[in-house]
C-alpha cells in the first residue's frame, strides 16, 4: 500500500471519531445550559412573541389585571425575529454596517457550505444506494451537480474572504486586537484552515466528485476513492474542526438560543406553576458571608419574614 | 487611533493613581444654548486626603461611599481572598441560582465585537473612555473568572488589589439600563454583569455605596422606609396632601388608610411624599374621583427595592415583605405607583421570589391610569396643559417591563404640545440616575453622574424642545418615574435649566390633574407664576 491510501483510510475511520465527538460535545453543551435552575425574570423588551404588541416593545403587563387575561403569544413572532438575526444578522447591520459586511460573508458563506454537506450527502445516497452516477443525464443527477458545484464553491469563496477580513479587524484594530486572547485566534484560524485548504482542495477536485466519493465511502461499502495529498490534508483539518467545536465559542449557535430563548424573551409569569421549583431552590445553602447574611443558612431562612 | 492611546483590559491591575481623566473639552457636546463655553460648571479634583479611605484610582470620582481601602498588605490579600470565593459563589448553583444562567451565557460567548458600544450613552458621552465601554468590566471579569476559577487558557490578567478596587468602581458606571444587550447579535448582556459585580461586592465582601445599602436596604427592612420615615411622619404628610387637595381642587378628599379588603393597595416611592407630594395627592384625586376601591398603608408606604440594583438577597428580602403585607390587609392587588425600579423589582424580578401564599397579584399604576383617563370618569380640558410637554421613558418601566404605550395615550389625549425624544420607547437613553445613581449624593459623585451618566439626557431633553427654548413658554419634562425625577431634577438644577429655560419636569399623575375642569387653579405652581 502507499502512503496516500494509508492516510485515506485513517481519515475516513478518523471522520467517523470527529462526528461523534461533535454530536456528543453538543449534547454535553445543550444540557449543561437546559439544565441551569430557573431564574429570575430578566427579560429584555421588544420582546417578539408579545402578540400585537412587540412591534413597539410592548408586553402584557400593558393591560389592567393581567393575571385575569389570557396571555397571548405568537410563535409566528419569534421565529420571524429568530430568522432574520441568524439569516441577515440583523442587528450588527443596523449597528455597523463595516462589521456586518464581513460578519455576513463569514457566516453566509458557513451556511452555504452546510448546505454543501448536506448536497455532498445527498449526492452520495444516489450514488451508492440509487446507483446513479453524477454527473450524469438524470435530472436529479444534474440538478445534484450544478448546484453542489455553485453553493459549494460560493460558500468557501465568501466564508474564507469574511473570516480573513474578521481576523485581519482583530489584527489592525487596537481596541480589538486588545479584548482578543490567544482561544479567540485559535477559533478564527481552526475555521480558516479547512476553509483555505478547501480552496485548494478544490483545483483538484472541481466538480466535487471526490467529496462526494468520499462521502459515499463512509455511508456505504463503496470503497475510498484515490484522493490526492491536499485533499487529505483538508479532510483532516475539517474533522479537526468539527471535533473543536463543541469546546469553543464557535457553539454560540446554542449559546444565542439560550440568551434569548430563555433569558431575554423569557417573560413567563408565576402563576402557579413555579411554585414548586422556587421552594425547592430556595431550600439551598446561601453560601454568601457578608454581615448581612446568615451565612450557611437556607435562602428561604435568609429572606421570609424580613429577615430581623 | 494609535495603540498607546487606549486604556488595555491589563491596566486595570496597574498599580498608581488615576487610569483616566475626564476633562468638560472630552465630553459629548451638548446643543444649544449650552453649546457655549461657560454654560457648563466645571470639572473638579478629588480631594486629596479621599485617596486614604476611598477609591480615585478609576476616573477620580467615587461612587462607593464607605472606607474600604485596605490599610495593609494583609488586608490587601483579606480582600483578594475574598472576592476569588465571591466569584466561586456567583458562579455557582447555590450561591447564584437566580442568575446563573444569564451570567454563565454572558461569560461564556461574547465575540467582543465592540457592536454595544455605540449604545451606551456613558460611553459616549463620556467622550467614548475604553473604561466605560459595556465590555471593559465585563472582559476584566471574564478573564479573571477563567484563570482563576474555570482554569480556561489564554487569560491574560493580574488579579491584584488595584483590579479590584477600579473594577469595584467601574460596576458603579453602567446605570443596568440595559441599552447595550438590545444591539448584542448574540444577546451578551454586559449591563448584568455590573449588577453581578455588585452582587459579589456586596453579598460576599459586605460593600455597596452607603445610600444604596446602610441607608437603604438596611434602613428599610428595619425601619419601613430608606428614607427612615416613621409612620406617624407618613400620616401627617398624609394629612398635609389632603390639605393640598383642598387648596387646589377646593374639595376635601378622605385618603383611605389601612383599609382592610380594599381593591387596590398603591404604593408610592416613599421619595414621593418627602419631595414631590403632588405626585401622590394626584393619585388619589384621581382614584376617588374615577371611584376606586383603595388604600395606602402605614405598614408599607416605600415600595422602592433597592435590593434590584445589587443585591439578591436583600431584594428577595423586601419583595417578600410587600406580600406579606398585602395579605395582612387582605387587598385584591398591589399597584405600584410612578417609580421604575420598584416596578420592575416588585412586578417582574420578584415574580420567581413570590411563591405560594405571597405570590399576591401585581401591577404598575399607569395602565390602570389609562384606563381611568379613557373612561371619561375625569373631566378633562386638555387645552389646561397648552405647553410643551415631553417625555422620559424610565428603562426599568419601559426596556425592561415593556410598559410602552398607556403613558403615551394619556400624553396624546391629554397634553396637546406633547412631543416625543429622539429615541424614545424601547430605545430611549436613560435618565443617568439609573441603578442607584439618582440617590448616590456623597463626594464627587454626583458631579460625575450629572455631567457623564445624564448627558445624553439632557440632550434628548433640549432637543425636543429645541423650538420651544423662549424662557416664556414653560416645559415640562414627564418623568412617571421617583428616581428619574429624583436625576432630572438634579440636571435642571446643574445646567440652570429651570431659572433660565423656563423647563419643568413632574410625573405623570400631575398632568392628568392640571387637565381636570373642575380645578380652581393650575395644579402646577410653575403655571401659577406664570399668569
Amino acid at each position: 500500500m502507499d502512503y496516500i491510501a494509508i492516510l485515506s483510510s485513517i481519515v475516513k475511520y478518523t471522520s467517523y471519531i470527529a462526528f461523534l465527538i461533535f454530536v456528543a460535545g453538543i449534547i454535553y453543551r445543550w444540557r449543561k445550559w437546559s439544565t441551569t435552575p430557573i431564574h429570575l425574570r430578566w427579560e429584555l423588551y421588544p420582546v417578539p412573541h408579545e402578540a400585537g404588541k412587540a412591534g413597539y416593545g410592548g408586553s402584557y403587563l400593558e393591560e389592567v389585571s393581567w393575571w385575569d387575561k389570557e396571555r397571548k403569544v405568537s410563535i409566528i413572532g419569534e421565529l420571524k425575529e429568530m430568522l432574520e438575526e441568524m439569516l441577515f444578522i440583523k442587528r450588527i447591520y443596523s449597528n455597523n454596517k463595516k462589521l456586518w459586511i464581513l460578519s455576513y460573508s463569514f457566516h453566509l458563506g458557513i451556511y452555504l457550505i452546510l448546505i454543501w454537506f448536506l448536497l455532498v450527502f445527498l449526492g452520495s445516497i444516489t450514488i451508492a444506494y440509487a446507483h446513479i452516477p453524477i454527473p450524469s443525464s438524470n435530472p436529479w443527477a444534474l440538478f445534484l451537480f450544478y448546484v453542489t458545484l455553485v453553493i459549494g464553491g460560493l460558500g468557501d469563496l465568501l466564508a474564507t474572504a469574511g473570516g480573513l477580513g474578521l481576523l485581519i479587524r482583530r489584527l489592525i484594530n487596537p481596541v480589538l486586537r486588545d479584548y482578543t486572547t490567544w482561544p479567540d485566534y485559535l477559533n478564527l484560524i481552526l475555521v480558516l484552515l479547512p476553509l483555505i485548504s478547501g480552496l485548494v482542495a478544490w483545483i483538484y477536485d472541481p466538480y466535487f466528485n471526490l467529496a462526494r466519493g468520499f462521502m459515499a465511502s463512509l455511508i456505504s461499502t463503496m470503497a475510498t476513492p484515490y484522493m490526492p495529498l491536499v485533499i487529505i490534508i483538508n479532510l483532516a483539518l475539517i474533522q479537526i474542526l468539527v471535533a473543536y467545536i463543541p469546546f469553543s465559542k464557535i457553539t454560540h449557535f446554542i449559546g444565542k438560543y439560550f440568551t434569548y430563548h430563555k433569558v431575554l424573551w423569557d417573560d413567563e409569569p408565576n402563576l402557579g406553576q413555579l411554585d414548586g421549583e422556587i421552594r425547592n431552590l430556595i431550600s439551598m445553602r446561601l453560601p454568601w458571608s457578608a454581615p448581612h447574611i446568615k451565612s450557611n443558612e437556607s435562602w428561604e431562612s435568609n429572606i421570609v419574614g424580613g429577615a430581623k | 487611533m494609535s495603540r498607546k492611546d487606549i486604556v488595555r483590559i491589563k491596566d486595570i491591575s496597574k498599580p498608581g493613581t488615576q487610569l483616566i481623566k475626564l476633562t468638560l473639552n472630552d465630553l459629548l457636546t451638548l446643543p444649544p444654548p449650552y453649546d457655549k463655553p461657560g454654560m457648563e460648571p466645571p470639572m473638579t479634583e478629588p480631594k486629596p486626603d479621599w485617596v486614604k479611605n476611598y477609591v480615585t484610582e478609576l476616573d477620580g470620582y467615587i461612587a462607593i461611599d464607605i472606607p474600604w481601602k485596605p490599610k495593609s498588605k494583609d488586608e490587601e490579600e483579606q480582600i483578594i481572598k475574598k472576592f476569588l470565593n465571591g466569584l466561586r459563589k456567583l458562579t455557582s448553583r447555590e450561591g447564584n441560582w437566580t442568575f446563573l444562567l444569564p451570567l454563565l451565557l454572558s461569560l461564556d460567548y461574547c465575540a467582543k465585537c465592540q457592536n454595544c458600544a455605540e449604545a451606551c450613552p456613558i460611553y459616549v458621552a463620556s467622550g467614548r473612555k475604553d473604561v466605560y465601554r459595556p465590555t471593559y468590566r465585563a472582559e476584566v471579569l471574564r478573564r479573571i473568572y477563567n484563570k482563576y476559577i474555570a482554569r480556561k487558557p489564554g487569560s491574560d490578567i493580574e488579579l491584584n488589589i488595584y483590579t479590584i478596587l477600579r473594577l469595584g468602581e467601574l460596576a458603579y458606571r453602567c446605570t443596568l439600563c440595559r441599552r447595550c444587550v438590545q444591539v448584542c447579535p448574540l444577546g451578551i448582556d454586559n449591563g448584568l454583569i455590573s449588577h453581578e459585580i455588585r452582587k459579589l461586592f456586596s453579598e460576599e465582601l459586605g460593600i455597596a455605596p452607603k445610600a444604596i445599602h446602610e441607608r437603604g436596604t438596611m434602613l428599610q427592612l428595619k425601619t419601613g422606609s430608606s428614607t427612615g420615615m416613621m409612620p406617624k411622619a407618613f400620616l401627617n404628610i398624609v394629612k398635609f396632601m389632603e390639605d393640598l387637595i383642598y387648596e387646589k381642587l377646593g374639595k376635601r378628599i378622605k385618603i383611605p388608610i389601612d383599609e382592610k379588603g380594599a381593591d387596590i393597595l398603591l404604593i408610592h416611592n416613599a421619595g414621593e411624599y418627602l419631595s414631590w407630594p403632588e405626585n401622590p395627592a394626584a393619585f388619589a384625586i384621581i382614584f376617588e374621583e374615577a371611584g376606586l376601591s383603595w388604600t395606602l398603608s402605614t405598614e408599607l408606604y416605600d415600595a422602592v427595592n433597592y435590593g434590584v440594583w445589587y443585591d439578591d438577597v436583600q431584594l428577595s428580602r423586601i419583595a417578600l415583605r410587600v406580600a406579606e403585607v398585602a395579605r395582612k390587609l387582605d387587598v385584591k392587588r398591589v399597584v405600584v405607583g410612578e417609580c421604575g425600579h420598584a416596578t420592575k423589582a416588585l412586578i417582574v424580578i420578584a415574580d420567581r421570589v413570590l411563591h405560594g401564599e405571597f405570590r399576591i397579584p401585581r401591577e404598575s399604576v399607569l395602565p390602570l391610569l389609562r384606563d381611568i383617563v379613557f373612561s371619561n370618569k375625569l373631566n378633562l380640558d386638555p387645552s389646561r396643559n397648552d405647553f410643551p410637554v415631553t417625555l422620559h421613558d424610565p428603562c426599568n418601566i419601559v426596556r425592561l417591563s415593556g410598559i410602552v404605550q398607556p403613558q403615551r395615550e394619556i400624553l396624546r389625549k391629554i397634553a396637546p404640545l406633547f412631543r416625543e425624544m429622539e429615541p424614545h420607547g424601547v430605545y430611549n437613553y436613560c435618565c443617568g440616575g439609573g441603578s442607584g445613581f439618582a440617590i448616590m449624593t456623597s463626594l464627587n459623585f454626583p458631579e460625575w453622574r450629572i455631567k457623564v451618566a445624564s448627558r445624553m439626557k439632557f440632550k434628548q431633553i433640549l432637543d425636543a424642545f429645541r423650538d420651544s427654548m423662549d424662557p416664556k413658554i414653560p416645559k415640562y419634562v414627564c418623568a412617571p418615574c421617583s428616581n428619574c425625577k429624583g436625576e432630572i431634577r438634579d440636571v435642571l438644577t446643574h445646567y440652570k435649566a429651570t431659572e433660565l429655560y423656563n423647563i419643568h419636569y413632574g410625573g405623570l399623575a400631575e398632568l392628568v390633574v392640571n387637565a381636570m375642569v373642575d380645578l380652581k387653579k393650575p395644579y402646577f405652581d410653575f403655571l401659577i407664576k406664570e399668569h
